[in-house]
């Protein structure tokens, strides 16, 4: 069974259809990232998805339960780190939980530790680089006991460092506490490192237009960023993107 | 101690400056004293009429302290109701604005007339004084919450509970703090007016008392007291917001350094 089914998913505002029978699933474990233009929907989407809003049509379904506008049943990271600056980051990765009501202090201790967040423990968000805040952001995430993280275009205001360092740095974590991960973002190769699978939306209304099956064995070294295979998958990907502009 | 020092020179060497010039324009122009006095004999009125007004000081604390704690509950209650029911805050908004538009002065005969002479005239003046501050301040602070933080909450499935003391709240205190500040200051003016009214004892009626039989050294003493008064009651409450917000305070200094 799929972790995330959407189905047939609908939703227009003022008139204006932003999606339009948006179907796709994710599996247990999977890493799928969603590529789009920007204002594609990406983030309407998230909000369906998120409970915030509610779809025209369709259905949401997240271990077989529907969850149309039904909030809390993911786990979220947003653009910015969005760190609650009174709290420190210890306090701020439980939030997630805390919401929940299921705090579990040692398991965050234990994962800041893994993180390399453990001397920021007791410092406040405004301490720490914008990497290190995007780290305590994820931890926070996923620290959440929800089974499917939704990540939106998170290293988008990185520079391209730290950026492909936090990258290694999520497959890593994310290799030793798998999860389900939906991947928001527009760059093709952060979507190809990352991802077991590639979803592209057309631009408006957003619908699917292509998936791609992106079979580099995992664990993936940044060298693969260079090889003939990846530059096909990355020509294939774009070409798909462009086609769409043209339409 | 010496970051003290070098921003306070200023201030302080413009405030010398001002009892100087003043000691010595009162000498040259012989100004007599019921009409100015030489700071220089202020200074030694302050000292030498202390059993004189301390018990006036003592009541003016406590009906200061009294005021500003009843204001302040009343005013963060206020803001916490109006701002988790809009349409409460549609409705006594403009209501609280025009409470504040009306002069003190005038208001507290009529308070006077409706509840005597005793405490509940007084401390609702200082109450009307206090709350209006802590009120608009926490207001604005629950209102400015950082949109990102509030869509995290929302998309984590946080009830308006949760959001409340997990996010708006906290996110208020510095506002609220400021707000306290003025309410601090005002707490004190307030209870000085009230006393004014009609009251036994008190800096108002130390107040009253020296400046109707023409002892102005004894009214620049009150007008000393007011001032320290409220400094003190500003510096507590400084003291107080340095204590609970230090996540805002260490950035500033980082900032600075």
């Amino acid at each position: 069974m799929p972790e995330l089914a959407i189905d047939r998913l609908s939703k227009s505002f003022d008139g204006k259809m932003v999606l339009k029978d948006v179907t796709f699933h994710i599996e247990p474990d999977e890493f799928v990232s969603i590529l789009g233009p920007s204002g594609s929907g990406k983030s309407t989407l998230f909000h369906l998805i998120g409970g915030i809003s509610q779809p025209d049509e369709g259905e949401i379904s997240l271990d077989g339960e529907r969850i149309n506008g039904k909030k809390g049943s993911i786990s979220y990271m947003p653009q910015s780190p969005a760190l609650f600056p009174w709290r420190t980051i210890l306090q701020n990765v439980l939030l997630g939980a805390e919401i929940a009501g299921k705090k579990d202090l040692p398991a965050a201790v234990a994962m800041l530790e893994k993180a390399g967040l453990k001397e920021y423990e007791s410092a406040y968000p405004h301490q720490l680089s914008g990497g290190m805040q995007q780290r305590a952001a994820f931890i926070r995430s996923l620290l959440s006991p929800q089974p499917l993280i939704c990540l939106d275009e998170p290293f988008s205001a990185l520079d391209e460092f730290t950026r492909s360092e936090m990258q290694q740095w999520l497959l890593s974590i994310w290799m030793e506490h798998r999860r389900s991960i939906l991947f928001i973002t527009h760059n093709i190769e952060e979507a190809l490192f990352l991802s077991d699978r590639i979803i592209i939306l057309s631009d408006k209304p957003a619908n699917v237009k292509a998936e791609f099956d992106i079979p580099f064995p995992r664990p993936r070294d940044e060298s693969i960023v260079l090889t003939e295979e990846f530059l096909t998958y990355k020509k294939a990907v774009y070409n798909e993107l462009k086609a769409d502009s043209g339409a | 101690m010496r970051r003290i020092f070098l921003k306070g020179w200023r201030p302080v060497s413009v405030l010398i400056l001002l009892f100087v010039v003043w000691e010595i324009s009162s000498r040259i122009f012989d100004i007599p004293v019921w009409l100015l006095p030489p700071p220089s004999q202020v200074w030694v009125e302050i000292f030498a009429s202390w059993p004189n007004y301390s018990s006036h000081l003592a009541s003016t604390v406590r009906l200061s302290v009294a005021g500003f704690l009843i204001g302040c509950s009343t005013g963060l209650a206020v803001a916490v109701c109006l701002h988790l029911v809009p349409k409460l805050r549609e409705t006594l908004y403009p209501l609280m604005i025009l409470s504040q538009n009306i002069p003190i002065i005038v208001l507290a005969p009529l308070l006077v007339i409706w509840f005597g002479f005793g405490l509940a005239p007084k401390l609702i003046i200082i109450t009307l004084v206090c709350f209006f501050p802590v009120t608009i301040a926490a207001l604005d602070g629950f209102r400015q919450t950082g949109s990102d933080m509030m869509h995290y909450m929302k998309m984590a499935g946080a009830t308006t509970q949760q959001i409340f003391w997990k996010l708006e709240w906290p996110h208020a205190m510095p506002s609220v703090f400021s707000g306290l500040k003025i309410a601090a200051t005002y707490s004190v003016m307030g209870a000085v007016i009230s006393e004014w009214l009609g009251a036994k004892e008190g800096i108002g009626v130390y107040m009253t008392l020296a400046s109707s039989s023409f002892r102005t050294t004894q009214v620049f003493v009150a007008i000393f007291l007011i001032m320290v008064l409220s400094l003190l009651f500003f510096g507590a409450i400084v003291f107080l917001e340095k204590r609970m917000i230090r996540w805002k305070e260490t950035g500033e200094e980082e900032r600075n350094a």
